[in-house]
């Protein structure tokens, strides 16, 4: 009985009590300090969710501001198969909705994967159609969807994306960097349905958006070019062509158009060969156009001056090989400059036999023949310079004259706008400046430059040069308002196996207005009938060139000297 | 209390004289007098703090609510912002496909019956024309 007495009772009801709180103390120290992070881990994970914020691809811009690319928010539709009760009705209403094949999007739905895309980046009315099926298992997400608003303007120049965004070619791969952006994180809460919270959400990253870049073309002078080209390809029946139009002062590309074009919106059905930009992947023997480049080294070296008188036999044997002109001349003797003119073969070889071997090599190198001009594109062609080592008996000869010796249109631009720019060459690039979308803080492109000639030898050149337009074979280059100098190429294809086809490369590079020249452009054309530069190329460069001058407000040459009302076109 | 003092040895040895029994009485009754005071304001202390905690808690669940209606409408003008960029990049996408000059060349051509120009003029200065040929 005493067991029970009340002091007792009392005690042990303290004790219950006092054991009780200690269990809860000893369950709090446990919760709150001895498995404090693993419990708030998992308590974080259960009620926090991260997702990561898509930044904004920047936009591509000509040099006015034009949109040329341009990324904008659709949605992908997508699917978690096991929760789809009904997959028949749900495949019926969907395929009505998005216009596709009822038993791919069956097919889909019954897909024992997780997670399964129905259609990736749809436009967001047709994306709301589906959100309002409300149907289980069916999801959308947010994604970003690259536009070409101008279609196949300039489409091999911009390049292309892939179905994540990323750069696969072109200036979207080349600045892949600086446009892509990078992804943001964002932590919210969520309620128990699963919904965030308003005003618990926390921005952990903040995406960084690409910045816009605006490039050096000029939408207007591309889009002359790119239908001028066209034209001359049709006209010409070449199998392709391409050219490019540079700033020379600034080295600016303000157009760079090949022929055939495509879609950029619709690259993935596009063939590969047609998707590339030939003015900088592709390589030729330039033929006469390198005279360029062997007068260049000539007048550089003193070896002759534009009113050396050069005597031109019928034909010139070198080795085994005969070297005769295209047209033979009617008189024996002309100058220098008239052997520019009349693209004489013979004439020109003689000067580079005098100039030599080394002389002739050095010249090409500095000129950037065997090497990329470094423009900011993918993918750009060396070119093809044969090592002093490989040069045989006939090497000088016929690199003077452009066989034996391969370059890329952007090269043959360099060296033409080097000439015209009084002996500066300026690295070529398609890039003007960067933009932030938001503070807009814009950074330049620094541009590169060297002297490659002296100032006198480019002028010389340069008169000799007009005289190509005036009366020699690219009196077609002839401009109504403007002066203009410039070089005919007509050169045949070599074959794959050693020798050269019966095909050929039509070209005509030049400058304009040549008394102050302002923009350098080249034209290539593959295979065209007629054969010959001055008569399929020379035209283009005409029209084109004379467009893009007084689109610039570049005021009419003065003294005229090879303007179209003296010049007489045959 | 009283009848544990009687039963004390000394108590019954010495007794006060009874003017200082009063005063001690009279004393006794002021302690307690005291000592309900002060119970009183510790209960009023305490229900003070009781009122201050419940209006902290009032203020604070207000609080709560405004900041939830303050976070529906901030995710609400969020969605209005990020609605309205959209339709600006809509609207840029838009203006940038009708400045085509594809668009614009066609249009001139097949809509306007517009050719292009065979001749090149050249307005001088004083307004004096000059013409060019065309190709």
């Amino acid at each position: 009985m005493n067991r029970w007495k009340p002091g007792n009772r009392i005690t042990i009801i303290a004790l219950v009590l006092i054991l009780a709180f200690g269990g809860l103390v000893y369950r709090l120290v446990d919760l709150q300090i001895l498995h404090a992070s693993t419990y708030s881990e998992i308590a974080r994970k259960q009620r926090m969710e991260m997702t990561s914020l898509i930044p904004q691809r920047g936009s591509l811009l000509d040099r006015d501001g034009q949109i040329l690319a341009f990324s904008r928010e659709v949605y992908s539709i997508y699917a978690t198969p096991y929760q789809i009760k009904d997959p028949d009705t749900a495949a019926a209403k969907i395929s009505a909705i998005l216009k596709i094949p009822q038993s791919q999007v069956l097919q889909k739905l019954r897909s024992e994967q997780g997670f399964v895309y129905i259609q990736r980046k749809v436009e967001k009315d047709l994306a709301d159609q589906v959100r309002e099926l409300n149907l289980a298992g069916i999801g959308l997400i947010k994604e970003n969807k690259r536009y070409y608003p101008q279609e196949t303007l300039a489409a091999q120049v911009l390049g292309y994306v892939g179905m994540d965004n990323q750069g696969l070619a072109g200036i979207e791969l080349q600045y892949e960097g600086i446009l892509g952006g990078t992804p943001g994180e964002v932590v919210f809460e969520k309620d128990p349905s699963g919904e965030p919270i308003p005003g618990l959400s926390q921005v952990k990253t903040p995406p960084q958006d690409g910045r816009d870049l605006t490039l050096t073309l000029d939408m207007d002078i591309q889009y002359k070019a790119e239908a001028e080209l066209a034209t001359a390809v049709q006209a010409s029946k070449s199998k392709s062509g391409n050219l490019v139009i540079i700033d020379c002062r600034k080295g600016e590309i303000l157009a760079m158009a090949n022929y055939p074009y495509f879609d950029a919106n619709k690259f993935p059905q596009t063939p590969a060969a047609l998707t590339r930009n030939r003015v900088l992947t592709d390589i030729f023997e330039p033929g006469s156009v390198m005279k360029v480049a062997t007068a260049a080294a000539a007048l550089s070296e003193g070896v002759v001056s534009p009113g050396s008188i050069i005597y031109i036999p019928d034909q010139l044997q070198i080795g085994d090989a005969t070297f005769k002109d295209a047209h033979p001349l009617d008189e024996d003797q002309i100058t220098f400059s008239e052997v520019i003119a009349r693209s004489s073969n013979v004439g020109t070889i003689k000067v580079a036999q005098e100039l030599g071997k080394d002389r002739l090599l050095k010249h090409l190198r500095e000129l950037g023949c065997g090497a990329p001009t470094g423009v900011d594109f993918p993918g750009e062609a060396s070119g093809m310079l044969p090592k002093s080592s490989s040069w045989t008996a006939t090497s000088t000869a016929t690199l003077s004259i452009g066989q034996g010796v391969a370059v890329t249109t952007i090269q043959l631009a360099t060296i033409l706008a080097a000439v015209a720019n009084r002996g500066i060459m300026v690295k070529p690039h398609l890039l003007l400046r960067s933009t932030h979308r938001e503070s807009g803080d814009s950074e330049e492109y620094q541009g590169e430059e060297r002297r490659v000639l002296d100032e006198e030898t480019a002028l010389q050149l340069t008169r000799i040069l007009e005289g190509v337009v005036h009366h020699g074979t690219g009196t077609r280059a002839s401009m109504q308002l403007y002066n203009a100098a410039g070089k005919t190429g007509t050169a045949m294809k070599p074959a794959p196996q050693g020798g050269y086809l019966k095909a050929y490369m039509a070209t005509f590079a030049g400058f304009a207005p040549s008394e102050n020249p302002r923009l350098a452009m080249v034209i290539t054309l593959d295979e065209p009938t007629p054969i010959y530069g001055g008569l399929v190329a020379a035209p283009c460069f005409s029209t084109v060139m004379e467009f893009a001058l007084q689109h610039l407000q570049v005021p009419p040459s003065i003294r005229k000297v090879n303007t179209r009302d003296l010049v007489k076109v045959e | 209390m009283q009848h544990a003092l009687r039963t004390l040895p000394a108590e019954r040895e010495w007794r006060a004289p009874a003017k200082e029994r009063e005063r001690e009485r009279s004393s006794q009754i002021g302690v307690k007098t005291q000592g309900r005071v002060r119970t009183r304001r510790v209960y009023l202390a305490f229900l003070l703090v009781l009122f201050l905690l419940s209006a902290l808690l009032f203020l604070v669940a207000a609080l709560n609510v405004t900041i939830s209606q303050k976070g529906y409408r901030l995710r609400q003008l969020e969605e209005e912002i990020h609605r309205e960029k959209k339709a600006q990049e809509s609207l840029r996408l838009e203006v940038a496909k009708l400045e085509s000059p594809a668009r614009i060349e066609r249009i001139a051509r097949q809509n306007l019956g517009m050719i292009l120009p065979s001749v090149t003029e050249l307005v001088g200065a004083g307004g004096k024309g000059v013409l060019s040929k065309g190709p």
